[in-house]
């Protein structure tokens, strides 16, 4: 199984960040009329919010401090960073140079940002383990951050958040988990989508559980369970693409995964989905709690459609690392809430003209 | 910074992204914003100065007049922050409890932030502020 090329890489060092503001599934409830037990068929408690200073960007640098800490190296031996957004500050400005130049990375480096609404984060981190493998960088940054926009009103604005998380892709030897394979699913599909100049995104309506998120995910994990020989069983843990609180289950009840490998590795319910950094933040929950030797499936997903599955073993290093940056859970306990008023002026959804 | 030209910004990135000061090799003071020369001695032997991450308040205040590009984020908190061995006049966000965390000796940690845009057109500015910070264990 070992001649998988993945297998040559690693997780170097991991790093998460989380505004501070949350706002209450009641408050939207009560201002856009909706039924009562619409949060809790999502499964979600509460979301994070973003301050009005903060964006993808900013929120990618943090998470991408956090992993530079772990891998314990210097940004100078980083030569590529790719930022995965579908928020991005600017529509045409990387902001992969600016955290790169910020961080200390700059100027010997590969910089992008990616798009692949929840999925370019992922992208980036297998493109860092293709970089890696092949020798042509030493070590990749791979971050992945939104703040997420939903319709005000729309079902979606339950779940749409911000938050961002970063690992740093380096050779298996020096990583706290290796890549042991990988297989990715993509298809041409119409369940979510922004237009260039439209300021919220749109779902095609029925499209987004079983021929999107169901079939992407479904089909990536059967690929690489096909190619390895590995079966659900020898999986302690799994984490997928977290939407709402619900769908993760559910992709993992009809893959046949016990609820107990899912909640470990569950953020969705308290913080809100977070897209890019979504399935990848639930990782760096595992990463800052779980026993060396485990084995981890991580399957983020992005619509369009498409859908990575890794399987990921955790070395020794990961308890030696842990410690050198805030854990995700810092983040998610310093939380301050706020109410429909303050979280419309920190989204910029209060139209002010300057 | 409203005087701040884009080629400005652009000229001092270092100190507004990383807030490098400057360390003074023949008196060993520290001070920000960086010079050419020490203000302390006027030694032009200078080092950069990276300052750590965490540190604590010395003295703050708010300002309720503000000039365009800061009215939406009222009132601006400022402070006086020690950070090893520099000091430096921060912008503080993240502020929800002023008796709680706004005092002398509170802990701050330092954090990547929108400073100001250009309307909604033009170029955003970023650079470090400084925000109350959590006691953690985890923490170097
Ligand atoms: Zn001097």
């Amino acid at each position: 199984m070992n001649v998988n090329p993945e297998s040559r890489a690693g997780i170097v060092g991991w790093g998460a960040y989380v505004p501070k503001y949350r706002l209450r599934m009641e408050e939207i409830v009560r201002l856009w009329g909706f039924p009562e037990g619409t949060p809790k068929g999502l499964n979600v408690i509460e979301k994070s919010v973003d301050n009005l200073d903060e964006d993808a960007l900013t929120m990618g640098y943090e998470a991408a401090k956090n992993a530079i800490k772990r891998a314990g190296i210097d940004p100078k031996e980083i030569q590529a960073v790719f930022f995965g957004t579908e928020s991005k500050p600017y529509a045409v400005k990387p902001s992969a140079t600016v955290i790169a130049q910020a961080l200390g990375i700059t100027p010997d480096t590969m910089a992008s940002d990616l798009e692949f609404a929840c999925r370019a984060g992922s992208e980036g981190i297998k493109s860092g383990i293709g970089l890696v493998v092949s020798g042509m960088v030493n070590y990749a940054l791979a971050i992945g951050s939104d703040t997420a926009q939903a319709n005000p009103g729309d079902v979606l604005e339950f779940t749409a958040s911000s938050g961002a998380v970063a690992y740093i892709i380096g050779p298996s030897e020096a990583s706290t988990a290796v890549f042991e394979a990988s297989y990715t699913y993509v298809t041409d599909t119409p369940d979510f989508w922004r237009r260039a100049n439209s300021p919220y995104p749109l779902h095609g309506e029925g499209f987004t559980g079983e021929p999107a998120y169901f079939a992407h995910i479904i089909g990536a994990v059967k690929g690489l369970l096909d190619k390895t020989g590995l079966t659900i069983n020898d999986f302690d843990y799994a984490v997928f693409h977290q939407p709402n609180g619900r769908f993760p289950i559910k992709v993992g009840e009809k893959l046949g995964f016990p609820r107990e490998k899912i909640l470990p590795g569950l953020v969705t319910p308290y913080i809100g989905n977070t897209y890019n950094a979504s399935a990848l933040l639930g990782l760096a929950k595992l990463l800052d709690t779980v026993e060396p030797g485990v084995r981890i499936l991580v399957a983020p997903f992005g619509s369009g459609a498409g859908s990575d599955a890794y399987s990921i073993l955790v070395t020794d290093k990961v308890e030696e690392v842990r410690e050198r940056a805030p854990p995700l859970s810092y983040y998610i306990d310093n939380k301050e809430y706020v109410d429909y008023a303050i979280y419309a002026k920190n989204r910029r959804i209060i139209m002010k003209i300057r | 910074m409203e005087s701040l030209s884009i080629s400005r910004f652009w000229r001092y990135r270092r100190a507004h992204y990383r807030l490098t000061g400057k360390k003074c090799l023949r008196c060993e003071r520290v001070f920000y914003p960086p010079k050419r020369s020490c203000p302390y001695c006027g030694s032009m032997d200078l080092e950069d100065y990276d300052p750590p991450e965490r540190g604590e308040i010395i003295a703050w205040t708010k300002l309720y007049e503000t000039g365009t590009p800061y009215t939406p984020y009222r009132p601006i908190y400022l402070a006086l922050v020690k950070l090893g061995d520099m000091t430096a006049l921060l912008q503080l966000t993240d502020v929800t409890d002023e008796k709680k965390q706004l005092r002398k000796g509170a802990p701050v940690e330092l954090v990547f932030r929108r400073i100001k845009e250009d309307g909604s057109h033009g170029l955003i500015y970023y650079g470090i502020k400084a925000r109350p910070a959590q006691p953690i264990e985890t923490q170097e």
